[in-house]
C-alpha cells in the first residue's frame, strides 16, 4: 500500500500520538547513544589505576603485579597505567621482617626493592611501614623509587628520626589529566596507629577526617582526588558518605575483598583483600576538558593470572634463597639441647617478661603464661640458636597482650585451662603453681607461688603477658580488656636470645632436666570403680636418667598381656614429675595423670628383632633425643646397661633373664605405635604386628589381673656406666 | 607514650552473627572470632566458611577488627 499527499496528511492526523511518541523515543535514543559513544571516543581519555594493599610480605605475586603493569600500558586504549598501594607492605614474611644480611639490618627491603621493578608509583605510609622503627623507615623510603605519602602526620623535629613524608602527590598522565593522590592512615582512639607505640617518638598522628578535609582544595586544581586511604574499608565508606570532592578511596588494613568498587555518592570506594591474592583495577574515563565521566573498579584474582615478568620471578627467586641466610642468623649458642616443653615455654615466657621492647613501653611484666599448644618444637637442639629455630617454635606470628589481673583471676585461668584440656597448660613466667587434684585428677586447688615459693600477694595487681591467641581463645576474666602493643612473641624470643641472655645463662637455666614450674600433685579423694590399687609411689621423677615406677609398669603390662619377650615404655610419653601417692587407689582416670601418651589413644607395635638390632635402636633413640641416658624403660625379666663416655652416650647392652641379648637370635618385642616409627628408622625387625588395644586397655588388664601393684615395678632396670679417661 | 590501661582506650566492640564480641584493641578478626566460637574460628580456617562485613564482602582474618563493625560467618 502505498501512502498519497492527501492520505498522508490524513495519516499524520490520525496517528499524531503515536509520531510524537516515536519521535520523542528517537530524540532521547539520540541523546544517550550520542553521549555514550562521546565517553567512548578517542577523544575520551581513560587511565587505568592498577591498586594493591596490605601485601605483608608477600613476594611471589610481585611478578604477576608487573606483567598485568606492562600488558595495560601496552594497550593503546589508555592514556596512562598507574600502580599504587594502599600501605602495609612490611610485616608478616620472616624474608621481609627478619632481613639481616651480614649484620646489617635491612629489614623490609625485599619488598620495596620488588614494589620498585614492578613499578609501583606510589604508595601511603600503613601503619605496619613503622614496625621496624624509624631509621629503618628512613632507609627504605630512601631506597624506594616511588614516593610514600602520609599527610596525616606532625613530626616533632626534636624527637623524631623519620623524615617528613610527603603528603600528597600530583601525577599527570601523558594526556594531561592531572590526578592528586593523598595517603593517610588509621589511628585509633589512643592517637596512635596500629603498630609499636615506641617506634613513634616524636610523631604527632592527625585526624584523618580532618586531614582528608584540609586536602580536598587539590581538587579543584586537579582533575581528580584519590585518597590512598590506610583505613579500613567501613571508615572509607563513611568518609565517603560525608565528604564530597573525593573521586576515589583506596583503602587497607581491614583487608576487604571488593571485588566491585562501591559507588558511595561521587566517590568510588574500594580495597584489594590482603597478601597480594588481589590486584586492583580502576579505569577513570575523561572527556576532552578532563572531566570525569565515568568510573569503575573490579579485581583482578591473581591466582588466575598465569604470565610472570621472567626478570621479576629472578629476583623473587633470590630473595627465597636469603631465607635461608635470613633463618640461620644465630642469636646464641647452646651446648646441649633443651628439650621438653617445658623447658621450652620457660624460655618463652622469660623472653616476654624481660623484653626490652616491652619495658621500653613503660610496662614492667610480671607474669607470662605461655600455653603448650602454642609450641610447636620439643626440642632445641645443641648449636647455634638461629632465627629459624624461633619461627619454628612459635611460627604464629602471635602478638603480646598485656593484662591486669588480680591472683584469684589468674588462679581462675589457670584452673579453666586445667579443666578444659584436662592437663597442664600454661607455662608461667615470674611465677609458679601446683595444681592439686584427687586420684582422677579433678581439680581441688590451684596454690600460686613466687620464685621463692612463697604463696603470691592476693592483694596485688598484676601485670601479666599473654600471646594473642590465648588471650582471645581462652576463657577468663582480667581488670582490662588488655592491650594489644603490636609486638610479636616471636621478636621476643629474638631479642632475649640475642641481646638479653648469654649462652652460660640460656644453659644454666633451661637445659636443667628438672625445670619446672608447675607441680601437679595427686591427693585423696575420687570415687567410682578402682581398677588397682598401689602399696608404692607410682613415680615419673627423673624420668629419663633413672628407671621409674610408671614406666616399669607399662612395659610390664605389654610384656605381660601381648606376651613378648621384651615389652618396652619410652620416656619421652609419660607425663613429667608426677607421684601418684603410695596405698591409693586407682581408677581408670588415675591414668592419665602418668602416662600423656594415653590422650592419644595409640595401640602397641610387636615385631620380632634381633638382639643385635635391638640394642642398636634403644641406642640411636637415646642418642636422638638426648633428654637423658634413658629414653626406653624394659619389662622385668630386661635389664640394660648404658655406657656414657666423655658426656656422650656411647653403648646399649640389653639383658634377658641375665643373659646378654644374642645378636642374632630374634626376640619378641612391643611399644607404643607412635614411637615404634622412630624406633624402626634404627635397624630392620621382622614380623610385625599392631595390636588391637590400646596402650590403657592393656594396662588397664594387666591391673585387673594383678589387682596390687607392688615394688617390683621399682626394681632398677637401667645402669647407666660412666666410663671417663682418668690419666 | 599511651597511659597504661588509660578507660578511654579499653577495648573494641563489634559484632559476629548479631552477637556482641568485646576484644582488646587492634584485634585481628580471627581473635574476635576466637572469642565468638572456637568452633567456627576452626571452620573458617579450614576454608569450609568465610567471614563477611556488613557490606557483603568477605575480609580475611588477618585483618584488624573496624570498631562497631558487624561480622557475619557464611558457609561456603
Amino acid at each position: 500500500m502505498y501512502i498519497t499527499g492527501g492520505n498522508f496528511v490524513s495519516f499524520l492526523r490520525n496517528n499524531k500520538y503515536i509520531i510524537i511518541f516515536c519521535t520523542v523515543t528517537i530524540v532521547i535514543l539520540s541523546i544517550v547513544i550520542f553521549n555514550s559513544r562521546l565517553a567512548h571516543t578517542s577523544k575520551n581519555k581513560k587511565v587505568m589505576i592498577l591498586y594493591s594493599n596490605d601485601e605483608h610480605g608477600s613476594l611471589d605475586n610481585f611478578a604477576k603485579i608487573a606483567s598485568l603493569k606492562e600488558k595495560y600500558e601496552n594497550d593503546d586504549r589508555y592514556d596512562d597505567v598507574i600502580l599504587v598501594s594502599s600501605g602495609d607492605a612490611f610485616s608478616g614474611n620472616p624474608v621481609v621482617d627478619q632481613y639481616i644480611i651480614n649484620n646489617k639490618d635491612l629489614r623490609g627491603k625485599p619488598i620495596i626493592d620488588l614494589m620498585n621493578k614492578a613499578g609501583y608509583q606510589l604508595s601511603v605510609l600503613g601503619n605496619h611501614e613503622f614496625d621496624y622503627g624509624q631509621k629503618r623507615l628512613n632507609e627504605n623510603i630512601e631506597f624506594a623509587n616511588f614516593p610514600l605519602l602520609l599527610a596525616n602526620i606532625k613530626l616533632d623535629e626534636d624527637k623524631a628520626i623519620l623524615k617528613q613524608p610527603p603528603p600528597y602527590k600530583i601525577i599527570e598522565t601523558k594526556q594531561g589529566v592531572k590526578l592528586a593522590f593523598v595517603g593517610i592512615v588509621q589511628i585509633n582512639n589512643d592517637g596512635y596507629p596500629s603498630t609499636l607505640v615506641s617506634n613513634l617518638e616524636g610523631l604527632d598522628f592527625l585526624s584523618p577526617t580532618k586531614t582528608v578535609q584540609n586536602y580536598l582544595y587539590l581538587k579543584d586544581k586537579n582533575d581528580v582526588l584519590i585518597l590512598l586511604s590506610h583505613n579500613g574499608h567501613s571508615w572509607n565508606l563513611n568518609l565517603a558518605r560525608n565528604l564530597k570532592n573525593i573521586d576515589v578511596i583506596i583503602g587497607g588494613h581491614s583487608h576487604t575483598v571488593v571485588q566491585k568498587a562501591a559507588q558511595v555518592e561521587d566517590t568510588l570506594v574500594t580495597q584489594a583483600g590482603s597478601n597480594l591474592d588481589y590486584l586492583g583495577k580502576i579505569i577513570l574515563t575523561f572527556d576532552r576538558n578532563n572531566n570525569l565521566i565515568d568510573s569503575m573498579g573490579e579485581l583482578i584474582d591473581l591466582d588466575e593470572i598465569k604470565f610472570k615478568k621472567d626478570e621479576i620471578v629472578d629476583i623473587i627467586n633470590s630473595y627465597q634463597l636469603d631465607l635461608k641466610d635470613v633463618l640461620n642468623r644465630e642469636l646464641n649458642h647452646l651446648n646441649e639441647p633443651i628439650i621438653g616443653v617445658n623447658n621450652i615455654g620457660a624460655l618463652m615466657t622469660d623472653a616476654l617478661r624481660n623484653s626490652l621492647k616491652i619495658e621500653e613501653m613503660g610496662y614492667e611484666i610480671d607474669i607470662a603464661l605461655q600455653n603448650v599448644g602454642g609450641i610447636r618444637a620439643d626440642k632445641i637442639y645443641p648449636g647455634a640458636i638461629t632465627v629459624g629455630d624461633v619461627y619454628e617454635i612459635e611460627p604464629f606470628g602471635n602478638n603480646v597482650i598485656i593484662y591486669k589481673m588480680t591472683a584469684k583471676q589468674i588462679r581462675n585461668m589457670l584452673a579453666i585451662s586445667y579443666i578444659i584440656g584436662n592437663s597442664v597448660d600454661l607455662i608461667p613466667s615470674g611465677l609458679k603453681y601446683e595444681i592439686i587434684v584427687d586420684y582422677k585428677g579433678k581439680l581441688k586447688k590451684i596454690v600460686l607461688k613466687d620464685l621463692d615459693n612463697n604463696e603470691i600477694d592476693n592483694n596485688k595487681l598484676y601485670t601479666v603477658v599473654l600471646n594473642q591467641y590465648v588471650a582471645s581463645s581462652y576463657k577468663f576474666t582480667a581488670e582490662n580488656e588488655g592491650e594489644n602493643i603490636q609486638l610479636k612473641v616471636s621478636d621476643c624470643i629474638i631479642n632475649y636470645l640475642e641481646n638479653r641472655i648469654s649462652s652460660n645463662e640460656l644453659k644454666k637455666i633451661y637445659t636443667k632436666n628438672d625445670l619446672n614450674r608447675i607441680d601437679l600433685k595427686i591427693t585423696k579423694g575420687g570415687t567410682g570403680q578402682k581398677v588397682a590399687k598401689t602399696k608404692v609411689d607410682i613415680s615419673t621423677i627423673n624420668k629419663a636418667h633413672a628407671s621409674v615406677g610408671a614406666a616399669n609398669l607399662m612395659a610390664d603390662a605389654l610384656s605381660f598381656v601381648l606376651d613378648v619377650d621384651i615389652g618396652a615404655y619410652p620416656s619421652s610419653q609419660l607425663a613429667p614429675n608426677i607421684v601418684y601417692p603410695k596405698n591409693s587407689p586407682l581408677y581408670q582416670k588415675s591414668l592419665d595423670l602418668i602416662y600423656s601418651s594415653f590422650a592419644y589413644h595409640n595401640n602397641v607395635t610387636m615385631v620380632n628383632i634381633t638382639g643385635k638390632n635391638l640394642e642398636k635402636m634403644l641406642l640411636k633413640q637415646a642418642k636422638y633425643y638426648k633428654e637423658g641416658p634413658i629414653m626406653t624403660h624394659l619389662s622385668s625379666s630386661a635389664r640394660y646397661t648404658v655406657e656414657i663416655k666423655e658426656d656422650k652416650i656411647k653403648d646399649i647392652k640389653i639383658y634377658l633373664n641375665n643373659e646378654r641379648l644374642k645378636a642374632n637370635q630374634k626376640y619378641s618385642f612391643a611399644i607404643n605405635s607412635y614411637v615404634w616409627q622412630f624406633y624402626a628408622e634404627a635397624a630392620d625387625y621382622f614380623d610385625i604386628t599392631v595390636s588391637q588395644k590400646t596402650e590403657k586397655e592393656i594396662l588397664l588388664e594387666y591391673l585387673k589381673e594383678i589387682k596390687i601393684i607392688d615394688s617390683s615395678i621399682l626394681e632398677k632396670r637401667v645402669e647407666i656406666i660412666e666410663k671417663n679417661e682418668t690419666k | 607514650m599511651p597511659a597504661l590501661f588509660d578507660k578511654k582506650v579499653l577495648f573494641m566492640k563489634a559484632k559476629v552473627n548479631n552477637q556482641a564480641i568485646k576484644i582488646f584493641k587492634r584485634a585481628q578478626i580471627k581473635d574476635l572470632l576466637r572469642r565468638y566460637s572456637y568452633q567456627k574460628y576452626k571452620e573458617v580456617k579450614r576454608g569450609s566458611a568465610i567471614i563477611k562485613d556488613s557490606n557483603n564482602n568477605r575480609v580475611y582474618m588477618d585483618g584488624e577488627v573496624s570498631n562497631n563493625q558487624r561480622y557475619y560467618i557464611v558457609n561456603i
